[in-house]
C-alpha cells in the first residue's frame, strides 16, 4: 500500500485529503506542523509528501528544501496552496517539489495528480 | 428546516430570516457533498467543526481589526477562505478576500468584516440546524 505523508495544519483540508485519499486505498500519515513532518520523512520512507505551505515552526519551502538538499529523498511533493501565491509556488519548484494543488481543490484532482505522480515512480 | 436523515439539503424556497433588509442565500453544499462522495459522516463532522469554531475565529478577527494586528487579521482571513468553500458560505468570500489581500495596507475594512461577519453568522445558523 503506496504511503503519502500529508503536512497541514488545517483541519478541513485535513479531514477532505484523507477522506479522498483513504478511499482510493492510500495509507496516510498527517502531521500539522513543518516539525513533525520533518521527523516523519526522516523515519518512513514515503511515497509521497504533500505539504502545504503555510505551517507551524518550519513552513512548507523549508520542508521541501530539507527533503531534497539535506535528506536527498526522491518521493514526490504535491505543494498546497492558495491562489496568489504563484512567488511561492514557483519558489517551490525550484527546491524540488514536483505539482502543486491550489486550496480548494477538487477531489478528483487530488486524485489525479497523486496518481500521475506515483505512476512515474 | 425540514428534518431528515437523508443528506442535508438546502430549501431554496424557504424564507430567510434576516434582520438587516439583506437576502443571504443559505449556505450551498455542492462542494462539500462532492467530497463527501456519500458519506454523510464526513459532512457532519466538517459542518460540526465550523459551528463550532468559526465564531471564535470571528472574534479574534474583530479583535484584531480592532487592535491593528493585521498579521493576525490576514492569517485568519486566509485560513476562513476555503472553509467558506467548503461549508458554501460563499457571499462571505469576497469580503474576506478583500481583508486577506488589503489588511496590511492598514484600510479601515472594519465595514467588509462586519459583513462578512453576519453573513457568516446567519451562514452558521443554517448550518446548525443540518446537524
Amino acid at each position: 500500500m503506496m504511503k503519502i505523508l500529508v503536512c497541514e495544519d488545517d483541519f478541513m483540508m485535513i479531514k477532505a485529503i484523507e477522506h479522498k485519499l483513504k478511499s482510493e486505498g492510500y495509507s496516510v500519515d498527517v502531521v500539522t506542523d513543518g516539525n513533525q513532518a520533518t521527523e516523519k520523512v526522516r523515519e518512513i520512507n514515503y511515497d509521497l509528501v504533500m505539504t502545504d505551505l503555510l505551517m507551524p515552526f518550519v513552513g512548507g519551502l523549508e520542508l521541501i528544501n530539507t527533503i531534497r538538499n539535506e535528506l536527498h529523498l526522491k518521493m514526490p511533493i504535491i505543494v498546497l496552496s492558495r491562489l496568489g501565491n504563484e512567488d511561492t509556488i514557483i519558489e517551490a519548484f525550484k527546491l524540488g517539489a514536483d505539482d502543486y494543488i491550489t486550496k480548494p481543490f477538487s477531489p478528483n484532482e487530488v486524485s489525479i495528480r497523486v496518481k500521475r505522480l506515483l505512476i512515474r515512480r | 428546516m425540514s428534518e431528515s436523515t437523508e443528506s442535508p439539503q438546502i430549501n431554496l424556497n424557504e424564507s430567510y430570516e434576516q434582520t438587516d433588509g439583506q437576502y443571504y442565500p443559505p449556505p450551498d453544499l455542492t462542494y462539500l457533498t462532492e467530497m463527501a462522495d456519500g458519506d454523510e459522516a464526513f459532512i457532519t463532522e466538517i459542518i460540526t467543526y465550523f459551528v463550532e469554531f468559526t465564531p471564535g475565529l470571528l472574534c479574534s478577527m474583530k479583535e484584531n481589526a480592532l487592535e491593528g494586528d493585521f498579521k493576525s487579521l490576514k492569517f485568519s482571513a486566509h485560513k476562513l477562505l476555503p472553509q467558506l468553500v467548503f461549508v458554501g458560505i460563499l457571499t462571505a468570500i469576497p469580503d474576506i478576500e478583500k481583508i486577506e489581500m488589503e489588511c496590511e495596507l492598514k484600510l479601515d475594512l472594519f465595514v467588509e468584516l462586519e459583513r462578512a461577519i453576519r453573513i457568516i453568522n446567519y451562514g452558521i445558523k443554517d448550518l446548525k440546524k443540518m446537524i
